[in-house]
């Protein structure tokens, strides 16, 4: 028994109803009973090759409808498919990012279906021998769960992406763009090795994670980029479940929401002592419920067959050694080294590499600086603006030098922090002009030079002689007013200790020539 | 000549321009100047539909040249004409297409065997000089052999197939048909070139070290001795196991006269076995099928091609529950698709299903690798494509041959299907004798065997060689044409 499913007695489940279950299940992630969850995942990743799979049609399948499209994307007589090795290497990436091994041989198959947006009628992909196998993504205390989990990689395979059908524009007509046709994707299969809706979800964050910063893909759900297929089981003591199948589920709180109902929809059914059969499910987001597409009896014979236009793909350990020297450190890796080299604390290391881009950001920024003091910065004031703005790290204007800037001129006392702030927006607004050149612009620079506040005391104390003579008679809080006055004649410039120190400095003198 | 021409019904669609041109600028030094070469309707030209004799094709206009085409033309030739074909390559008749029968110019009413059935008529009855044709189970060899003219089939790889309509790709090669083995030659000089749009085209490192290893065969060397016995140090198999019921006396009278010929030239004739023989046929089939139900899947009339109207749409929603989109497929396949392509789709569609592929596809898989095997068991040179590097042989080990000679089809032409005639199995028992060399890969050429009598009807002598040994192939070939 696992930690999610703490046993209660055999009698107490058939008390347990429909709605509870399900309210538990979505509240907590976890099941009373003798249940056993088992959930498994299949991320569908597009690469970012500036080309397709096997034609040297452009990628970017958001241009205008079908002007991306050549005459392998649209399945023309005669035209054969090219393999692009740049979508090779980038498998390869993500095999070896997630911890699998690069097979030294790996194959392409026919899978047969048809359907408008499959132009040839059946897709490319990598049915028997993939590109990648095995392989380990592990969650944890740094992905927020309360337990480790180690989730088994089984394969990665190479494929293509189908075209788009767009409904609803034109009345009676399903429109096609071929524009998606063709393009790279890899397919990573799970071991159903999770056991929560919470767990997926954090599958999911973690392999994007991964595959962004070693830069095989941008991982966006909103755009497709990313799109997720789940599996789950649950099985009832020694019975083991039926696996079922949800599908398009493309937003990590939908994956969230649809685990959660259909654990609840299997573990009532498993309660009734009745075994759900396998079949492919949706889910309806606003009844919270999943429903059935499709039986398993009506599951569709895709007919595999080996690609006879394609040859096998053979790597050489030296090239799998090539790919490998090029990807970026292990997120444990990055992590224990930001601890160990800058001193940071776990979360702001966790904070920072949760972000594209932004260990390099940090790197950068940090050399020969106070890196705690840049960390400091970049996960709190950098990262609200950035959530202000609904913008990430890479699509802000913010250069790492900008920070640097800010945080030399607030080191050097040139500026309040408040200034630096305000230095700091106006740079991710898309300010172009350098630190030094706004600080004098906006009259920002703070009065420190000691002998200037001097002269300035000394005038004040001329201004008001008896406020003056009361100081030098014992009265010590005449110096707060003083110091009140001087700072408001720097305009705010004037650091209060500073302008303490002046004022004191005049008054003593005075007392002297008394 | 034109009379002639309608008469055969050899040609699907003829090039007025390069028609003028070839008459025009004979011998202007390039390898094919002046040469009118025809093309089979399967392979993409920018000037006419390439409609493989389907009604699916009937119209569509490729964006593209086929390679093979191209490097014709870039050579000189003028490519007249596109010749008629079974719908698809599918079948050995030429008999009944969009383009109607034609027929053999050896005799009035005869087929002229298919699939490539225009092209080897076309050359026959010299419409063209030279010809290209798609060969995947024998549609080159079988019409050269009926229409008495050469049909070479090279390597697997040694053409490209960019531009060629697939019917099975991995047994799918582009041959040629000529009235000589020169000519035959030269055109296959031509096309024969490593072409990146085809990724099953032979790489130039492959092409050479397939050369390293066949020039290093020391007893061939020894050949062409000054005693007039030019193939002198070749050794010549004669597969028993060909010797199948169905070999007419007239069949079997010529390959005796072949292998008799062949030793008079100074080869070495033994009989060899290839005992996988009499399973090839239905694992070809089988393959070939499988192969074509996917390569086909892509004719659904939404794209390109012909799409049958809604009503026929309509008329398929009182069978059965179709999806919206499957409806408009399944009428435009059943109304565009012939009756014999549609059957083979749903053989192929049937041998590759969960339950069947087991008994079927893989099996059939299992068998096409041991006739690779076998035949890299009986030549002397090794095969190139084996994992393991071979080393360059001082001789030839013993019981090695190199190459075999076999019919190329059990009988001569017989008379044209009438239209409405189906005569499925019996077309398919004719390619016993030509689809291992497509299962291997390995090259093969019909070499018109010399006639018995005045009004013989042509019969072709087979040759078969070791995969990438087209040179060898091709030089036998030549001494066999001349004797």
């Amino acid at each position: 028994m696992n930690a999610i499913s703490s046993r209660i007695g055999p009698g107490a489940r058939w008390l347990v109803g429909r709605a509870a279950l399900a309210r538990q299940a979505r509240s907590h992630g976890s099941l009373p009973g003798e249940f056993k969850v088992a959930i498994g995942l299949e991320l569908h990743v597009q690469l970012q090759a500036a080309q397709k799979l096997f034609s040297a049609a452009s990628a970017r399948w958001d241009d205008a409808p079908n002007t991306n499209v050549s005459a392998v994307d649209a399945g023309l007589p005669g035209a054969l498919p090219q393999l692009n090795p740049e979508c090779v290497a980038l498998a390869a990436r993500a095999v070896l990012v997630l911890g699998g091994q690069v097979q030294r041989r790996s194959a392409f198959d026919r899978k047969h279906y048809f359907y408008a947006d499959q132009p040839l009628g059946y897709q490319i992909t990598q049915q028997w021998h993939p590109i990648g196998r095995g392989g380990v993504v592990r969650l944890g205390a740094g992905e927020g769960l309360p337990r480790a989990r180690a989730v088994r990689i089984r394969q990665v395979q190479l494929e293509q992406d189908t075209a788009k059908s767009v409904h609803g524009v034109e009345r009676g007509h399903v429109l096609v763009d071929l524009n998606r046709a063709g393009v790279a994707l890899v397919e990573i299969v799970s071991e159903p090795d999770m056991e929560t809706a919470e767990e997926a979800a954090a599958y999911v964050r973690k392999v994007q994670a991964l595959l962004r910063r070693a830069g095989v893909s941008k991982c966006n759900m909103e755009e497709g980029s990313l799109r997720c297929d789940v599996n789950v089981s649950v099985g009832s003591g020694a019975q083991r479940g039926a696996r079922c199948e949800l599908k398009n589920l493309n937003s990590l709180k939908t994956i969230q929401g649809a685990i959660n109902a259909e654990i609840a929809r299997q573990a009532v059914a498993a309660a009734r002592g009745e075994r759900p059969a396998p079949e492919t499910r949706g889910y309806d987001a606003r009844s919270g419920e999943t429903f059935l597409l499709r039986r398993k009896e009506t599951a569709p014979d895709y007919r595999y067959m080996p690609e006879p236009d394609v040859p096998e793909v053979h790597v050489t350990d030296d090239w799998i050694a090539h790919v490998r020297s090029s990807l970026p450190e292990t997120p444990e890796a990055a992590q224990a080294r930001l601890e160990r080299q800058y001193g940071l604390g776990r979360e702001a290391a966790a904070t920072i590499l949760g972000e594209p881009g932004c260990l390099e950001f940090f790197e950068a920024a940090a050399r020969g600086r106070a890196a705690r003091q840049v960390a400091a910065w970049i996960t709190s004031e950098v990262f609200g603006q950035l959530a202000y703005r609904g913008q990430r790290l890479a699509d802000s204007p913010l250069a790492p030098r900008q920070l640097a800037d800010v945080l030399d001129a607030l080191g050097r006392d040139a500026i309040t922090s408040r200034q630096a702030r305000e230095l700091l927006i106006a740079f991710m607004d898309g300010e172009r002009r350098g630190a030094a050149e706004l600080i004098a612009a906006h009259g920002w620079a703070v009065v420190s030079d000691g002998a200037q506040l001097r002269r300035m005391a000394d005038r004040l104390l001329d201004a008001h002689p008896k406020e003056a003579a009361g100081y030098l008679r014992g009265q010590e809080r005449r110096l707060n007013f003083f110091v009140g006055r001087l700072v408001q004649a720097t305009g705010g410039q004037a650091k209060p200790q500073a302008a303490s120190a002046a004022v004191r400095e005049a008054l003593e003198a005075r007392r002297g020539q008394a | 000549m034109l009379g002639r021409a309608a008469q055969l019904n050899a040609i699907a669609s003829v090039n007025v321009r390069a028609n003028i041109r070839a008459g025009a600028k004979p011998n202007a030094g390039r390898a094919l100047d002046g040469w009118a070469v025809a093309v089979k309707a399967n392979l993409a030209t920018d000037w006419a539909a390439t409609s493989c004799a389907s009604r699916a094709l009937g119209a569509y206009r490729s964006p593209f040249a086929a390679t093979a085409v191209a490097r014709l033309e870039r050579v000189g030739a003028a490519v007249v004409a596109t010749t008629n074909m079974d719908e698809f390559a599918m079948g050995s008749r030429t008999a009944a297409g969009l383009h109607g029968a034609a027929f053999n110019p050896a005799r009035a009413g005869h087929s002229p065997g298919g699939s490539s059935g225009g092209s080897a008529a076309a050359v026959a009855a010299g419409l063209c000089r030279a010809a290209l044709g798609s060969d995947t189970g024998g549609s080159v060899r079988l019409p050269a052999a009926w229409c008495g003219v050469v049909g070479f089939k090279p390597t697997y790889g040694r053409v490209s197939r960019h531009g060629l309509v697939a019917y099975a790709s991995s047994l799918d090669a582009v041959g040629v048909l000529a009235r000589s083995v020169a000519d035959a030659r030269a055109v296959y000089a031509a096309i024969a070139a490593p072409d990146p749009r085809d990724m099953t085209c032979m790489s130039p490192g492959l092409r050479r070290r397939i050369d390293a290893l066949a020039a290093a065969r020391p007893w061939l060397a020894a050949a062409a001795e000054p005693d007039g016995r030019p193939l002198a140090g070749i050794r010549i198999g004669v597969p028993r196991e060909f010797w199948v019921d169905e070999l007419s006396p007239a069949a079997l009278d010529a390959w005796r006269g072949g292998a008799a010929r062949l030793a008079a030239l100074g080869c070495d004739v033994v009989a060899v076995s290839l005992p996988s023989t009499r399973h090839a046929l239905p694992a070809y089939y089988t393959l070939a099928l499988a192969e074509a139900s996917s390569n086909l899947a892509r004719y659904d009339g939404i794209r390109f091609g012909a799409r049958a109207p809604a009503a026929a749409a309509a008329a398929v929603a009182r069978h059965g529950r179709l999806a919206n989109a499957s409806l408009k497929y399944a009428a435009t396949r059943s109304a565009m698709l012939g009756s014999e392509v549609q059957r083979r789709i749903l053989l192929g569609t049937y041998v590759m299903g969960a339950a069947a592929a087991e008994h079927y596809y893989r099996p059939s898989q299992r068998i096409r690798r041991l006739v690779q095997r076998e035949l890299d068991a009986v030549f002397a040179l090794p095969n190139a494509l084996a994992a393991s590097a071979p080393l360059p042989l001082d001789a030839r080990p013993p019981g090695r041959v190199d190459a075999l000679l076999l019919p190329t089809a059990t009988d001569t032409a017989p008379p044209q299907c009438a239209p409405d005639d189906e005569c499925p199995v019996a077309s398919y028992v004719n390619d016993v004798m030509t689809v291992a060399a497509n299962l291997a890969g390995v090259p093969a050429i019909s070499v018109p065997a010399p006639p018995k009598g005045d009004g013989d009807m042509p019969l072709g002598l087979q040759l078969v060689a070791q995969y990438g040994d087209d040179d060898l192939l091709l030089r036998i070939a030549r001494g066999l044409e001349a004797a």
